[in-house]
């Protein structure tokens, strides 16, 4: 007998078989034994009856069995019996990444249950009150059916550059973005499948030259559907944030776009309430033209942090039709101090996440 | 839900006879290759509209086994069969809550 295996038999010698009064060798515990470099791997037979043992042994045996000279490593399968040990085991290699976006510290979906709340509005100033707040943002609209980054970033009309099959994001205000308005012409209607839609929205992720950094801020179409569920599954989002106004509506749709992201495990890191009520540029009253307050209630009901609300001032519209965003066209103002206060209690959300 | 709960986050899979699923929370839950590939949700195994099961479980191989496989964004496992089956995602959150298995706190 080899020096090695007299050791193992000595060692597993001395361990019990349970309260049997037998070692686990006179039990025919050990079904086999094989040693290959520093690996030892053995498959374990106990009968159903027995099974209470098994805790304690697989320790038992592991602990003999790296006691031993030259045996770093140890595998252990247990089987109820020895027909189930002559059946072969198919092993496989662990799961592969496939998800695009990976060059993103954080990866941050801006949603809304519908159309018109201003998701693409809160899109775009986030990432650039990130941005002022020094870190490195880009944004993906996802919006496939009416982009509207362009206009707000101002490169209406404007082309991304492709060479060869790699699309090149376009830049504003240290900000890289990909559109779909930026790759077909304005006027053209996206009339498309959910199949087609699957396929651009992949080519976006994956042939875009994106820079990296901490955000890909990605603004989405409105509701729950194909777009969504292909961002779900091509990416590892860090969390959604919902954009709603304060009217029940509204939150009843937002309410359908939390279940979405529950189901597809994607932490809600947030909800925002737009056109919280109307700020008068003349005497700078006040007055909720669509309530105030709706989309707090609702977070708190639904157990999703609040972010905040953004009043409705005709700085915010101005700044997107003139493609310089409120936050960059006047800082000072309430709603410019709002998004950069969103763009901060994001951050402590996801500080808490981590 | 403010936040993802845990024990639907993933650390690791592994396979070694059966799907080893790790959660977050430190309870390994392991899934038998039959009944996984059995359970499969996926239009060609289950009727879309109507919810019906179409796959046969006596014309899968008793010996069905993963070949290769890929996580779905933060939520799912595409398995590719060694049937040659490979368009069923299987939801971490619904294998933990609704699949039979057996389970274990590692850590």
């Amino acid at each position: 007998m080899d020096p090695l295996e007299q050791k193992i038999r000595d060692a597993f010698s001395e361990i019990a078989y349970g309260d049997t009064g037998q070692n686990i060798l006179d039990a025919d515990v050990i079904y086999s034994l094989e040693v290959n470099g520093t690996k030892a791997e053995t498959v374990l037979v106990v009968p159903k009856d027995y099974e209470s043992f098994i805790g304690g042994l697989t320790k038992a045996v592991e602990a003999a069995l790296k006691s031993i000279e030259g045996i770093e490593e140890v595998g252990i399968r247990v089987v109820d019996s020895a027909e189930e040990a002559e059946k072969p085991v198919h092993h496989a290699a662990p799961p592969r990444k496939t998800a695009y976006l990976e060059e993103y510290e954080h990866v941050i979906l801006v949603a809304s249950g519908k159309g018109g709340v201003g998701k693409s509005t809160t899109a775009v100033n986030l990432a650039l009150a990130l941005k002022s707040l020094g870190r490195k943002v880009s944004l993906l609209d996802a919006d496939v059916y009416g982009p509207s980054i362009p206009a707000m970033m101002g490169s209406r009309g404007e082309f991304s550059e492709v060479i060869g099959r790699r699309l090149l994001p376009l830049s504003r205000h240290g900000v890289e973005f990909m559109s779909l308005g930026n790759l077909v012409g304005e006027d053209e209607a996206v009339v498309w499948r959910g199949p087609m839609i699957h396929q651009v929205m992949e080519q976006m992720l994956r042939d875009t030259e994106w820079p990296g950094g901490d955000y890909c801020i990605i603004d989405l179409p409105p509701g729950t559907g194909d777009v969504q569920i292909t961002l779900a599954q091509l990416t590892e989002a860090t969390g959604a944030l919902i954009v709603c106004t304060p009217q029940d509506v509204a939150l009843l749709d937002a309410r359908k776009a939390v279940k979405m992201f529950e189901k597809v495990n994607i932490p809600l890191l947030g909800m925002i309430e737009n056109m919280s009520s109307f700020i008068c540029p003349r005497c700078g009253e006040e007055t909720p033209i669509f309530s105030k307050g709706g989309a707090q209630a609702e977070s708190g009901e639904q157990d999703i942090p609040f972010l905040g609300s953004i009043p409705i001032e005709l700085e915010v519209r101005l700044g997107g039709d003139a493609g310089l965003p409120v936050v960059l066209s006047e800082p000072k103002s309430a709603s410019a101090q709002a998004f950069v206060d969103i763009a901060k209690a994001l951050e402590q959300q996801l500080a808490e996440v981590q | 839900m403010a936040r993802m709960p845990l024990q639907f986050r993933t650390k690791e899979v592994f396979y070694d006879g059966k799907v080893n699923i790790l959660y977050q929370d430190g309870t390994l839950a392991r899934f038998e290759y039959f009944s996984l590939r059995c359970a499969c949700v996926c239009a060609s195994c289950v009727d879309e509209v109507s919810g019906e099961k179409i796959l046969d479980d006596s014309k899968v191989a008793k010996d069905i086994h993963p070949l290769d496989s890929a996580y779905v964004g933060n939520y799912g496992l595409r398995i590719h069969w060694s049937d040659g089956h490979d368009t069923g995602i299987y939801n971490f959150r619904w294998l933990r809550e609704s699949f039979p298995h057996e389970s274990e706190k590692v850590n």
